[in-house]
């Protein structure tokens, strides 16, 4: 076995410490980007089950009251859950709009509106819309709102 | 085997090691940094998703929900407050009259709900569904029900709302 040491080392070249600097990077670069997304589409999930739930509150507690004209969502308002009249998304062609509202939940504001058509003598079919700014991470109110959740049901119509 | 030895070799200078270890203790700190803020991000999303305070309020509305779901719509009774509500179903197909109440109510921090008979009346179980409540009101909207649920474990404040129709004659 021979140890054989070379008595002159050339070290390293300028384009190998580049070629490792890029590859740093890359690697550096694509750990950002996925943590980077993987937060926004947690904060994108986040965001859109909440509408969901809204729009479901809002269809539950409009069917309880038979699809009531006179239905207040606003009464509903609790503490972490604010809900005042406002503006919202426009209601499907022939439907009457019941009214629309800025609803505020767990630190994400959404715009609803509420709107109702008469099926036939006794069903009334009653539709909910909530609207949100994702893009713009729920800043700028209804004007940036770029996404989203239908839900309709139907009621008995009230006496 | 022969073997054959430099009696005089360079080695490194000071100055060169010194280089490479401060050059060794940036990298091996930058790596270090993105290793903890990527695991304090990893937790933080971790507990959006699965934390105790977020599978509690999970649990209570799937459970609000199933109850109301088989409520009578005839009657139910609502707490002035909205501290409580208590419905009544039916125990089984077999049964002609509604014979069973189910009534959610907060105590301690923790949301409970209490089963039982009618005629005469008589605690069933008691079950608890979730602890670190700070808050939880009813309400009602004809015929449908309305929970609004505030869990806070101290790290974490999430608010539940859920409503159900009661449908059940």
């Amino acid at each position: 076995m021979t140890d054989r040491r070379l008595q002159h080392s050339k070290g390293v070249s300028l384009i190998e410490i580049m070629i490792a600097i890029a590859v740093i990077q890359v690697a550096i670069v694509g750990t950002s980007a996925y943590r980077y997304y993987s937060i926004l589409d947690t904060h994108k999930a986040r965001a859109r089950i909440t509408a969901a739930r809204i729009t479901l509150l809002f269809c539950e507690n409009w069917r309880g009251v038979k699809g009531a004209e006179d239905y207040d969502p606003t009464t509903y308002s609790d503490v972490g859950l604010t809900i005042t009249t406002g503006s919202g998304p426009d209601a499907p062609e022939e439907f009457t709009s019941l009214g629309s509202y800025t609803v505020i939940s767990n630190g994400f504001t959404y715009y609803a509106t509420l709107s109702w058509k008469d099926v036939d003598t006794e069903l009334r079919a009653l539709n909910v819309i909530v609207a949100w700014a994702q893009k713009f991470q729920g800043e700028g109110g209804f004007e940036n709102a770029d996404k989203t959740f239908e839900l309709r049901t139907y009621a008995y119509r009230p006496n | 085997m022969p073997k054959k030895k430099l009696t005089t070799h360079q080695g490194f200078t000071i100055t060169e090691l010194m280089v490479t270890t401060v050059i060794s203790v940036i990298v091996i700190s930058g790596i270090s940094v993105l290793l903890v803020d990527g695991q304090r991000g990893w937790n933080a999303m971790y507990n959006l998703v699965y934390s105790d305070v977020v599978t509690d309020g999970y649990v209570a509305r799937k459970s609000f929900d199933s109850v109301m779901r088989k409520a009578s719509r005839e009657k139910y009774l609502l707490d002035d407050g909205g501290s409580w509500i208590e419905i009544y179903y039916y125990a089984d197909d077999d049964s002609a009259v509604l014979d069973r109440y189910a009534r959610f109510f907060e105590n301690n921090g923790e949301l409970n709900i209490e089963y039982g008979r009618l005629e005469p009346r008589e605690t069933l179980d008691i079950q608890t569904i979730c602890s670190n409540v700070s808050r939880c009101t009813f309400k009602a909207a004809g015929q449908s029900a309305q929970m609004t649920l505030t869990l806070d474990d101290g790290s974490q404040t999430i608010t539940v709302v859920s409503s159900a129709v009661m449908h059940n004659k």
